[in-house]
């Protein structure tokens, strides 16, 4: 068969990274389906809210604020190795990399141990009343995100060290990243939700 | 900056039968039973979805005849109540969870990557994860029948009624799991549609060539993504205040049952137009093809393809009417139902000029083209109408609601998607369909749904009820109801011609050529069917309808592709320039056992909370082996910035 005309590319490169490679625009989705997924919570959160007076209700101690200010700093100061590690895993230092991203698990394990501490310090439960379930329930979800996440990035530290990156999981070493960074940054928001929001209303701050 | 990676070869001579025989060999299925699970073949996946939301389908209608035959009859004492309670919840989750999504979901998942020029969907293992979800949600609800454990709050299960105190038992927990099931399926098409589309496009495909249903597919895909969770929210917090004791929807300890209409419509109502975009965009294509020149209008089209899924979350409280809102809600919310007939409008007379600009063939497909303007405006109409708050005071919860609704939806996306199917029938099975026997069966069900549902609007407005298992001989509906009931049995009669023709033409249908219609779009261009690779060579696009602006064997060609390893193109986002080649992973059987451990959690959590985190835990294992990669490479390029 002849063709008249053609296009070849033979000499393109068969990986590429960021917003070339498809599996970004599919992480990227998934962590806005996420995200719409909280913000319904937090909507949810706010018209609960619309039918009391007093907020949060009376039964509910004010929230302590020194494990979980502790937790929010450990979180966001564990996205700093992970930046550090996708820096060298761009720059293909397979070793470096590895390193920062196994500092990232042991911050991140230690988070996810404080977090624990954090519920025991909730004096209600799910089942107390409506504002014990919202809580509870935002809290939950972020954890089983994090849990996700940091499994992620333990099987990621699996693959580097036993020698199995290629193109395509140094794209998924990035996401990883990027991933965390999305976990800390809803913790931002709801940290000021479940934490400042009701201290300023009883006006502990 | 991939431009000096590219050179453009005039007169290149290709050696067909070597590419096609090293193509056969590295995008052959996997073999055998064990192979069945391994699929992750768009085609494969795509019809999967297709076959099962018809048997829910037909599951569905089975239903729908029982309740008409129940209301055949004035006191009749064929079902009892309760039993009408589940039938009606059954019929209405199954046509709008297990249908009617799944069934959209399936003609993009096949049509899109065959319509924009590549060889697969961007994730294919994640596309047969979706499928076994879907398919575990639908044999999950239809499970819970067989166990005496139906969910009977209808399909939309407000609380308080859906909640643990009204319904104690496990009906309403295999409802809420059933969503969650199939809502998870459907955002994984979503990703999987928007990422190919935008991502996958053979080169030259800007965004104003796109073909319109597949703009329809994206919008659809971003409608999805921002309303499915909203219902896995409301189902997963019913599941918890029905299981573990969480308070969202109950009021005694502060929670709100209102909170859950809100939910479920924002949810809701985009769902309608989650279904009828599809079902726009295989109108557009037909159109298009039937009246056989361009479309009329394209920019237009897609801008009210995009802006009716914005307006489309702005509709969800016009379900609410009823429940005691603040006057300005009302009144935005009325002016928001009313916004949304100027985009279908435009869209309407977009499709009008190019019928009327053109010279139409009446195929079987434009029958159903027909049929949908028809009962589409009917429907239409009855929105406006009901639109108002004082008119949808006096008629909610009646059978015009019921009504409108079918008109809607079934005018909306069944006659479309009937059409579509009769359309592109030969690209999927190589064959022709009965053109007698095709015409026939839409002119049968053309009368059959309006003998059924136009009555329902007389006796809406003559205050018969919804959700009622009988009603007495001297309220006057007798007549209607019959006459409805009626109706029933020929749509039904229609449904079945429908997939004779089907099973006659599969087997014995003449052969089809790759383009039977003559039409413009790339997937006509490739065999009938398809290959599993989809195009020998990727095309280059240069236009709207690239088949009617040079023969098929003109079309100048991507090469350089390897054929020996599953090789795709990426392109960019906006102008669909060649950016780099990508390889799509194989068979693998993971998928299958991720959802397995996925099923497990989320059926055991309707007993005990637990098997949730159990579920997760059993994932763990098939997940490290979805991911984990099987070569000793231990080398990573160094990456270039993106410029």
């Amino acid at each position: 068969m002849t063709v008249e005309r053609a296009l070849d590319v033979s000499n393109l490169p068969d990986a590429a990274p960021g917003t070339r490679a498809p599996v970004w625009w599919g992480q990227i989705g998934m962590m806005l389906i996420e995200t719409v997924v909280f913000a319904i919570i937090i909507a949810s959160y706010f018209y609960i809210r619309l039918g009391f007076s007093v907020w949060p209700p009376p039964d509910i101690a004010p929230p302590e604020l020194w494990w979980p200010t502790a937790n929010l700093i450990l979180i966001l100061l564990s996205c700093i190795p992970m930046f550090i590690g996708g820096k060298a895993i761009d720059e293909g230092r397979i070793g470096t990399a590895a390193f920062w991203l196994g500092l990232n698990i042991i911050m991140a394990l230690g988070f996810l141990a404080i977090r624990i501490i954090e519920f025991n310090l909730f004096n209600f439960k799910w089942s107390t009343d409506v504002y014990g379930s919202l809580i509870w329930i935002l809290v939950g979800l972020h954890t089983m995100h994090a849990i996700a996440d940091t499994t992620e990035s333990i099987v990621l530290f699996g693959i580097m060290v036993s020698g199995r990156m290629g193109a395509k999981q140094q794209i998924a070493a990035k996401l990883d990243g990027i991933y965390w960074y999305w976990v800390a940054a809803m913790w931002v928001v709801l940290y000021i939700l479940i934490y400042i929001y009701p201290s300023i209303r009883l006006g502990m701050l | 900056m991939s431009a000096d990676l590219l050179s453009t070869i005039d007169q290149y001579e290709i050696d067909e039968a070597a590419a096609k025989r090293d193509l056969e060999n590295s995008w052959r299925a996997p073999g055998g039973f064990i192979g069945w699970f391994q699929e992750v073949n768009h085609k494969a996946i795509g019809l999967r979805y297709i076959v099962t939301a018809f048997i829910f389908l037909i599951a569905g209608g089975i239903e729908a005849l029982l309740m008409r035959y129940q209301l055949a009859i004035p006191d009749h004492r064929f079902l009892n109540p309760n039993l009408y309670n589940e039938i009606f919840t059954i019929h209405g989750s199954t046509m709008m969870f297990l249908f009617a999504v799944p069934v959209m979901e399936g003609m993009g998942i096949y049509l899109v990557p065959l319509m924009i020029g590549t060889r697969n969907v961007a994730f294919p293992r994640l596309n047969a994860y979706g499928y076994y979800m879907f398919l575990f949600g639908g044999i999950f609800l239809y499970a819970g029948i067989f166990l005496n454990m139906a969910p009977d709050a209808g399909w939309f299960a407000y609380t308080p009624l859906s909640g643990p105190q009204f319904s104690p038992g496990k009906r309403l927990d295999f409802w809420a799991q059933m969503i969650t099931f199939t809502e998870l399926s459907a955002l994984v098409v979503a990703i999987e549609i928007i990422v190919t589309v935008i991502k996958l496009r053979g080169p030259g495909m800007s965004l104003d060539r796109i073909p319109i249903f597949v703009w329809a597919m994206l919008v659809q895909s971003f409608m999805v993504v921002f309303a499915m969770p909203a219902v896995m929210d409301a189902s997963g917090m019913l599941m918890m205040d029905r299981t573990i004791g969480t308070h969202f929807f109950n009021p005694a300890e502060g929670g709100d049952p209102l909170l859950w209409q809100h939910t479920f419509w924002f949810f809701g109502h985009p769902e309608v137009y989650i279904i009828f975009i599809p079902g726009t965009g295989m109108v557009a294509e037909l159109v298009t093809v039937f009246s056989r020149r361009p479309i009329f209008g394209y920019t237009a089209i897609v801008l009210s393809i995009i802006s009716t899924g914005f307006i489309g979350f702005g509709l969800w409280v016009h379900h609410m009417f009823a429940t005691g809102l603040p006057q300005l809600g009302e009144s935005f919310f009325t002016a928001a139902s009313l916004l949304i007939t100027i985009p279908t409008g435009v869209q309407f007379f977009c499709w009008l000029a190019t019928m009327w600009g053109g010279r139409p063939k009446l195929t079987v497909p434009f029958w159903y083209v027909i049929s949908f303007f028809i009962i589409f405006v009917a429907g239409g109409l009855s929105g406006v109408m009901i639109a108002s708050v004082p008119f949808d005071i006096q008629v909610h919860d009646t059978f015009f609601i019921v009504a409108h609704f079918h008109y809607v939806l079934i005018g909306g996306a069944v006659f479309p998607l009937l059409g579509a199917i009769y359309y592109w029938f030969p690209k999927m099975t190589g064959r022709l369909q009965d053109d007698r026997l095709g015409l026939i069966t839409c002119w049968i069900l053309l009368i059959g749904f309006n003998l059924t549902f136009f009555p329902m609007h007389w006796l809406g407005l003559h205050g018969m009820p919804r959700r009622v298992y009988a009603y007495s001989a001297n309220s006057g509906w007798a007549s209607m109801n019959a006459l409805a009931s009626i109706g029933a049995v020929v749509i039904a009669v229609g449904g079945i011609l429908y997939l004779v023709n089907i099973f006659r033409s599969k087997r014995d249908g003449g052969f089809s050529g790759p383009n039977p219609w003559q039409a413009g779009t790339l997937e006509w261009m490739t065999d009938s069917p398809a290959p599993r690779y989809n195009f020998l060579h990727i095309p280059i696009v240069s236009g709207r309808e690239p088949l009617w602006e040079r023969p098929s064997d003109e079309i100048p060609l991507v090469i350089g592709l390897r054929t020996d390893r599953r090789e795709v193109l990426v392109t960019r986002t906006l102008e669909a320039s060649p950016d780099h080649r990508y390889v799509l992973p194989g068979p693998t059987i993971w998928p299958f056992w991720v959802a397995v451990g996925t099923g497990i959690g989320f059926t055991g959590s309707v007993f005990n909370m637990w098997w949730f985190v159990l579920g997760g835990f059993i994932c763990f294992v098939p997940f490290v082996g979805w991911f984990w990669p099987h070569r000793n490479i231990n080398f990573v390029p160094k990456m270039e910035k993106p410029k």
